[in-house]
């Protein structure tokens, strides 16, 4: 039985506002999908250009691409640093009006399926704060800071600090500056501190892949041609184009292939390059694992800042912290007068967010078993209305074309259900099953595979690769054009209550810490409701 | 009939040619310009 409900707009809670989550509700409301609400934990949009703010950062996908399609910008840069980002994602979402459906300071924690209702339950410090009947999670995968658990880090005396969480008042001018980890952050990190402080020392538990970034201010003419948005919009497809033709059939992450062959020579020809002339640096900078085996750091400015008088970088993970310093693997310590922990994050799709389906089982819980896995890396069989942006196995690419395609599928999914009056949409079974098993073949043979690297991150034991896209963007854009409808979208109508939705609210009963609402909700049904932006409670 | 079409179709392109010249001329100046850049777009591959 169709019922009357489906006519009336949807409620749409979309979790973070950094560049995901503002380009789905610019996406949501160009398709006139108005009652939208933003839930961010933090006080302010950008989501991960709001939280790091370290010295040197700076994106290393060319700004042409770092930007979204609708919205070209007259960027400074080649590769532009946090502060014109965050302009960036402030101006997309006045432009489109964005702002207002934001909860700033609103972090949730659960979001709880009622079948009852068809909609979602979201929860912050322990009450229901909304409800929405379709649910967007845009946290991103690489939101917790990984904050080592090193004996006595609590009893260093001096300022200890992850980069996302810079403290801007720490004068490093005179002082010795400890960076553990070598990753990207760190590579943008050294080089700008070093530039104050009297001295740094880095230390690496293993050298990366580095490529050549050619970052540069751009001339008076580009800043000119960024001017004609028809030019910037020709330059970014062509980009897009010119690196897909690289990564097309995955052959870049795959040993032995030309690609792969061709990605280590650039990176060992900006190493010859740059560090010619210091042999000791070379046999320490220089992987001994496959190119592509990690994710390869772009920077210009690190082998540089190696050359330093005042830098000095030591081929040992830090093991221990004492009062005064650093101990490193080999029981040498290493004093400083500030330690800067550059250890990069844990990957955790839905950050801390609890979301519990139709059988009231909690995401991480399902992905334990089996590993992180979604269609498309953002529908999950039995989590009816949740999609998930920047899910399993998506990275890759250009994240922020790709954010634009997933947004665009979400839309249409939650477009093609209200036209059809369904209550819920959520994948086929089956058709997640085979997509999951091309998805797997896809992913054998790559250099991935044999790495110790945050690519299998929350595959439960099981090394499945949860995080890379095995292919080119632009065959992602594709099946994301192709796999929807009634062949891959599975609608549900309200019937009545269900056996599930028994089950759910029995399920619910053994959730922990959720209290009850903090006040009395409205008991109208979604087809009653007055037509509203939010979907506050 | 076609060959008249053909004349106000013929006219018509250039009528908008001749309008619009100098701003189809700055957006092709100005893609040639985008398309020549020096940037890394090909060996980086994510965030």
């Amino acid at each position: 039985m169709v019922k009357k409900s489906a006519k009336v707009a949807p409620t749409i809670a979309i979790v973070g506002a950094g560049f995901g989550g503002v380009n789905q509700a610019v996406q949501l409301k160009r398709a006139g999908l108005y009652r939208v609400t933003i839930y961010e934990k933090s006080s302010g949009i950008g989501g991960t250009w709001w939280h790091n703010t370290y010295p040197g950062a700076e994106v290393d996908t060319p700004s042409i691409l770092y930007s979204f399609s609708y919205m070209p910008w007259n960027w400074s840069r080649t590769h532009v640093r946090q502060a014109e980002l965050q302009e960036y994602i402030e101006a997309v979402a006045e432009k489109y009006d964005v702002t207002r459906h934001i909860r700033f300071n609103t972090e949730i924690e659960d979001a709880v399926w009622n079948e009852s209702r068809q909609e979602y339950e979201l929860y912050a410090a322990g009450a229901i704060i909304g409800r929405a009947n379709f649910l967007i999670t845009a946290v991103g995968m690489l939101d917790e800071p990984n904050r080592p658990t090193w004996p006595g880090l609590d009893t260093f005396a001096g300022p200890v600090f992850h980069t996302s969480q810079w403290l801007h008042d720490v004068d490093f001018e005179g002082k010795v500056v400890a960076v553990a980890g070598s990753g990207s952050t760190a590579t943008q990190v050294v080089p700008e501190v070093a530039k104050v402080a009297k001295r740094v020392v880095m230390f690496q538990r293993e050298p990366g892949w580095i490529v050549p970034k050619n970052d540069r201010e751009f001339s008076d003419d580009e800043r000119e041609a960024l001017d004609s948005s028809i030019a910037q919009r020709i330059a970014r497809t062509t980009m897009i184009y010119n690196r897909d033709k690289v990564l097309v059939g995955g052959k870049m992450w795959t040993a032995g292939t030309p690609q792969n062959a061709a990605g280590e020579a650039a990176a060992r020809n900006h190493i010859n390059n740059q560090l010619g002339d210091r042999p000791d640096l070379v046999e320490l900078v220089t992987p001994t694992y496959s190119y592509m085996g990690k994710r390869p750091i772009i920077s210009d400015s690190f082998y540089p800042a190696l050359k330093r008088e005042n830098v000095s970088l030591i081929p040992k993970a830090v093991s221990a912290v004492t009062p005064n310093g650093v101990v490193t693997t080999d029981g040498q310590e290493y004093s400083c007068d500030v330690l800067v922990l550059s250890t990069g994050f844990t990957v955790r799709f839905l950050s801390n967010l609890k979301v519990h389906g139709r059988t009231g089982a909690e995401m991480q819980d399902y992905w334990r078993s089996t590993g992180a896995r979604a269609f498309l890396g953002m529908l999950v069989t039995d989590y009816p209305n949740l999609f998930i942006l920047y899910g399993p196995n998506t990275n890759g690419g250009s994240i922020v074309s790709n954010l634009e395609l997933q947004a665009k599928y979400i839309t249409s999914a939650i477009a093609y259900a209200r036209r059809a009056r369904a209550n819920t949409i959520e994948v086929k079974t089956a058709a997640f099953e085979k997509y999951d098993r091309r998805l797997m073949q896809a992913l054998e043979g790559t250099v991935w595979n044999y790495q110790n690297n945050y690519y299998k991150s929350g595959s439960g034991g099981s090394g499945r690769i949860t995080t890379q896209w095995p292919d080119a963007l632009m065959v992602y854009g594709a099946l994301t054009k192709v796999l929807r409808g009634p062949l891959v979208w599975k609608l549900g109508y309200r019937t009545g209550r269900s056996a599930s939705a028994q089950q759910n609210t029995e399920s619910r009963a053994t959730l922990p810490k959720l209290k009850a609402p903090a006040r009395v909700h409205r008991t109208v049904s979604v087809a009653s409701r007055p037509s509203e932006d939010t979907v506050d409670a | 009939m076609k060959g008249a079409f053909a004349i106000v179709l013929g006219v018509t392109a250039v009528v908008v040619t001749v309008a619009y010249y100098p701003r189809l001329s700055k957006i092709a100046r100005s893609t040639k310009t985008l398309m020549t850049m020096e940037v890394n777009s090909v060996l980086v591959f994510d965030e």
